[in-house]
């Protein structure tokens, strides 16, 4: 693959990008991740997972069984604000600043 | 909002988990991101070949259509358009259609999530125009939109087969399949040779070096391994890309459920049991979730995860359960033994 080829593309990480990470001792997705954004865009490394893993693997002369899966965090799928925070009436995910600064707002949703 | 078995995904195996569930007398909510019930199987206009009685000689839709007609009988509730999000602290699944966040608690769950399409990846492949297979399915038969005029696929598997062919057959000009390795990697004989009917030709050792073009796919680049260093322009406007399946792994996560890798079933996917019951044992796992697999290998584990997804909430089997488990796992196993057998090693030796 060419190294300017996108392996990310909700961030624009490419080939060359992962490699100069893997180079610095990053040896999982996750740590691949926190070096460049790769899997941090909309689509939450759904696209981008496998064939990140992939290049890890060959990079490190390992096996696809072991670069583990990165975490995979609540919520699932894009979610307003709005409603992930200040539902607090039927009980939400996040115990949000927006419901500590204003605590009565939960009634009137 | 509270049900004794919540099926996370309305496709097969979802809609075969539920039957089994409420056939039984219990209690089933499905839960689904698509505005309609029947998953992968709506936009499928082959006859789905193999699948076991009383299903055969459907095509896909129409299975889809008989899976949710026989459901019709029973007070099962559906909340579609909802997607999965998260699990609350006591258990309870937060499920949410954008406005709000439902809280639905649940005895066990069912998690039919089904399969991801992975991508292949060469210069270009982010252009507009470069799309998977599956989703060139989904414009020619369930949106009626062409993905364009003339095309060019890459990957050879049963399912990229099927599709050109069915591109083909709504008029689209598809140039070529052309395929990496040294073989077609499509298993089912009839699929081949359907293709070959086409005069679509498949070019074996045959590599995208670049797609390219200003906005759009205009032109793809290809290598052959029969003769190194020369290039071949293709003047195209799009390009299907067929890079496989794996198991979606988002929920499992979520429910904390340990992942293994076995290659064969798709990579990563939940670790189960023989009685497709996760580590966690509140959660069943089916479909191609449970391994990328046929679509009678789809329904069948949705079938088996529904059997027991009852014997947990009845605290135990019974023997007219046992019998109808058992004959689901030979038809799993006559199935996939024969069409993919690598496919039922992996299961058998996933399942420990």
């Amino acid at each position: 693959m060419d190294k300017s080829t996108i392996v990310c593309r909700c961030e624009e990480i490419t080939v060359e990008d992962i490699a100069s990470a893997v180079s610095q001792g990053a040896e999982t997705f996750d740590d691949v991740k926190r070096l460049t954004r790769c899997g941090m865009g909309l689509c939450q490394a759904k696209t981008c997972r496998i064939v990140i893993s992939e290049l890890i693997a060959e990079m490190k002369a390992k096996s696809a069984a072991d670069i583990s899966v990165p975490r995979l965090r609540m919520p699932l799928r894009p979610v307003p604000i709005g409603v992930l925070a200040a539902n607090t009436a039927s009980g939400s995910f996040v115990r949000s600043t927006l419901a500590e600064a204003e605590p009565d707002e939960g009634q009137e949703k | 909002m509270e049900t004794e078995v919540l099926i996370l995904g309305g496709g097969p195996s979802g809609l075969a988990a539920a039957y089994e569930v409420a056939s039984r007398g219990h209690g089933v909510m499905i839960v689904d991101e698509a505005w309609a019930l029947g998953g992968q199987l709506r936009q499928q206009t082959q006859i789905i070949d193999p699948i076991p009685a009383p299903f055969t000689g459907l095509r896909g839709f129409q299975l889809a259509e008989t899976l949710v007609e026989r459901l019709k009988e029973f007070p099962v509730e559906y909340l579609l358009k909802h997607e999965f999000i998260g699990l609350f602290a006591d258990g309870s699944a937060g499920v949410s259609g954008g406005e709000k966040i439902l809280r639905i608690s649940a005895k066990c769950f069912v998690v039919a999530t089904g399969a991801a399409e992975s991508a292949r990846h060469f210069p270009g492949w982010t252009l507009p125009g470069v799309m998977t297979i599956g989703a060139a399915q989904i414009l020619i038969n369930r949106e009626r939109i062409y993905p364009g005029k003339t095309g060019l696929v890459v990957g050879s598997s049963d399912m990229a087969l099927e599709i050109t062919r069915q591109m083909h057959d709504v008029g689209i000009n598809v140039i070529g399949v052309v395929e990496p390795t040294s073989q077609i990697l499509a298993k089912d004989g009839k699929i081949v040779s359907s293709l070959q009917e086409t005069g679509i030709p498949v070019l074996l050792q045959t590599e995208v070096v670049a797609v390219s073009g200003s906005g759009k796919v205009e032109t793809v680049l290809l290598s052959s391994g029969n003769k190194p260093g020369v290039e071949t322009d293709c003047q195209v406007d799009f390009v299907c890309i067929d890079g496989g399946r794996h198991p979606i792994l988002e929920p499992f996560s979520i429910m904390n459920c340990p992942l293994r890798y076995e290659k064969e079933l798709g990579g990563w996917l939940p670790s189960y049991n023989g009685k497709l019951q996760s580590t966690n044992s509140g959660i069943f796992v089916a479909g191609q979730a449970a391994g990328v697999t046929c679509q009678a290998g789809v329904v069948l584990t949705g079938a088996i995860a529904g059997i027991n997804a009852v014997d947990y909430l009845e605290n135990g089997t019974a023997e007219a359960r046992e019998s109808c488990k058992q004959v689901y796992w030979d038809e799993l196993k006559r199935i996939e033994s024969t069409q993919t057998p690598e496919v039922w090693q992996a299961r058998m030796s996933h399942m420990g």
